[in-house]
């Protein structure tokens, strides 16, 4: 757990050092808010009620956005470049180093954030959310990230086995793009596809803090829904493990 | 030799069809989100499913020729960090043909593939006709559309005579300000479409040519507008190439 920390801290002040990177960082999240406050506030004009609930949802999306900022591209081209074989030697297993560092990066990013989309959201005329909505955002927020970064992590280290392994992701991106609720909340979704959507994992990661922030999402349902988070967090952590031990295992026969 | 040559043939049908793959998830992906979007809300901001495909696909058409001809910009960073850009300054030829030759120039074929298809499914459910004027007219716009994308490119390459970076330029800046224009800019607010029309001209790149294609040039406040996008895109490109001239003058190797 003190090995995790120092990689959670490390990350932080890396990502601080990168200075111009930050404020890009900024600009183009800005770019996308602008891109998805404009469509719902043409989608929404007749309902003024729906239109704020939707613009705390985008904002919400937006603190996730840099949450779940995942440069696994990093970890592919360390394999590319054989560096994993290093990789083994060392006393923290890989995973936790990894994950470690890029929770301490998207911390870094989150807390960049979070004046600029403070000012967003008081200039908007948003009403404050609870102190409950607030702690419960964070707390399903962070199931989601457990679930995002084990899955994507996971799949980068299909690398072990054979080199192409991008098409994994970009259906990981593809399922993420049409059913974690980053682009359409589920409920605007066509109902077979909204139902369906409920179940699967990509919907604890964006759908499920971004609607408990909007208010859209509480009582019976969201317990369900965090039931369900917990549940993909697990597989999500079981995938992790028995990949990084059955793919080390491989590795060391390989060299030895 | 001969079978080098062709297992390097297939290497490249292999990366190919990963390609194709990838550019059908993005796109697709894309297509289904505003789908869905279309299907619950019947319109964005008065434009049918049907007239936003048509933008996307006069969006991809230009990104196309551009892919073709400037994408070797965004990995400019590596040019001057290998000192790759020094030997192009002492050739007998512009150092950005240079640049520019680095590249095949059949990088947008998927792109032209793609948009053409969009195409034939946005004039057949729109139930507009083609005529030879559109056709000259769309032709133009397209390449247009492609120095607009390309100055933009060039742009960001110039900034890495000071920053020695151009990817996180191209990802943070250039990638999400394209996706801005993937939606009528009608929907974002004034001042926003005033910068889309005469600072980062992008709106002549789809939204202006699209009122041309849809017979709809009454609707536009500035009709001329939409016969424009020849004209700026040349002019556009000139001014930055300036900025680009200006910008090598600053240019001092990084001493690798």
């Amino acid at each position: 757990m003190r090995a995790a920390y120092a990689f959670v801290s490390q990350g932080f002040r890396q990502q601080a050092a990168y200075k111009v990177e930050g404020w890009l960082g900024i600009f183009s999240s800005l770019i996308w808010f602008v891109i998805y406050a404009g469509i719902w506030t043409a989608l929404l004009r007749g309902d003024a009620e729906a239109l704020q609930r939707q613009m705390m949802y985008v904002i919400a999306g937006q603190f996730l956005g840099e949450l779940n900022f995942l440069p696994t591209w990093e970890v592919g081209a360390k394999f590319r470049q054989g560096d994993v074989g290093l990789e083994l030697i060392k006393p923290v297993a890989l995973p936790v180093r990894i994950l470690g560092d890029f929770f301490g990066r998207s911390l870094f990013r989150l807390l960049r954030a979070t004046p600029v989309y403070l000012i967003i959201w008081i200039a908007f005329g948003l009403p404050a959310p609870t102190v409950a909505q607030v702690g419960l955002f964070v707390l399903t927020g962070l199931i989601g990230w457990v679930i995002i970064s084990t899955l994507t992590l996971s799949m980068s280290l299909i690398a072990l086995w054979t080199v192409q392994f991008d098409e994994a992701e970009q259906l990981f991106g593809i399922g993420m793009s049409l059913l974690s609720g980053s682009v359409i909340p589920l409920y605007y979704l066509p109902a077979w596809v909204g139902s369906v959507a409920r179940f699967l994992p990509f919907a604890g990661i964006f759908f499920v803090p971004s609607a408990v922030l909007a208010g859209t999402l509480s009582g019976a349902d969201l317990l369900q829904a965090m039931v369900l988070q917990v549940v993909w967090a697990l597989v999500g952590v079981g995938i992790l493990t028995s990949m990084w031990r059955a793919g080390s295992t491989k590795l060391v026969m390989q060299g030895g | 030799m001969a079978r080098a040559q062709a297992r390097s043939q297939m290497q490249y049908r292999v990366n190919f069809v990963a390609m194709i793959i990838s550019m059908v998830l993005t796109y697709g992906g894309q297509f289904v989100n505003l789908f869905w979007l279309t299907e619950r809300f019947q319109s964005v901001g008065g434009w049918r499913l049907e007239e936003i495909v048509l933008l996307y696909s006069l969006a991809i058409l230009a990104w196309g020729f551009a892919v073709s001809f400037f994408f070797s910009l965004t990995g400019f960073e590596d040019q001057i960090r290998n000192g790759t850009f020094d030997r192009a300054l002492l050739r007998p030829m512009n150092p950005l043909f240079h640049v520019l030759g680095s590249q095949s120039p059949i990088g947008g074929i998927g792109q032209f593939v793609f948009s053409i298809a969009a195409f034939i499914f946005a004039f057949s459910a729109t139930g507009l006709t083609l005529t030879p004027v559109k056709l000259v007219y769309l032709v133009l716009t397209a390449m247009g559309g492609g120095l607009i994308l390309g100055a933009a490119l060039i742009g960001v390459a110039t900034l890495a005579f000071w920053t020695t970076r151009t990817y996180t330029f191209y990802w943070s800046i250039v990638f999400p300000a394209r996706q801005l224009v993937n939606y009528p800019v009608s929907i974002y607010h004034k001042a926003l479409q005033l910068v889309l029309t005469f600072g980062v001209p992008f709106a002549f790149i789809n939204y202006f040519p699209a009122h041309v294609l849809l017979e709809r040039t009454a609707e536009l406040s500035m009709p001329a507008l939409a016969w424009g996008t020849p004209v700026v895109g040349v002019v556009i490109i000139s001014v930055v190439y300036g900025f680009w001239h200006w910008g090598t003058r600053f240019y001092t190797g990084t001493g690798s």
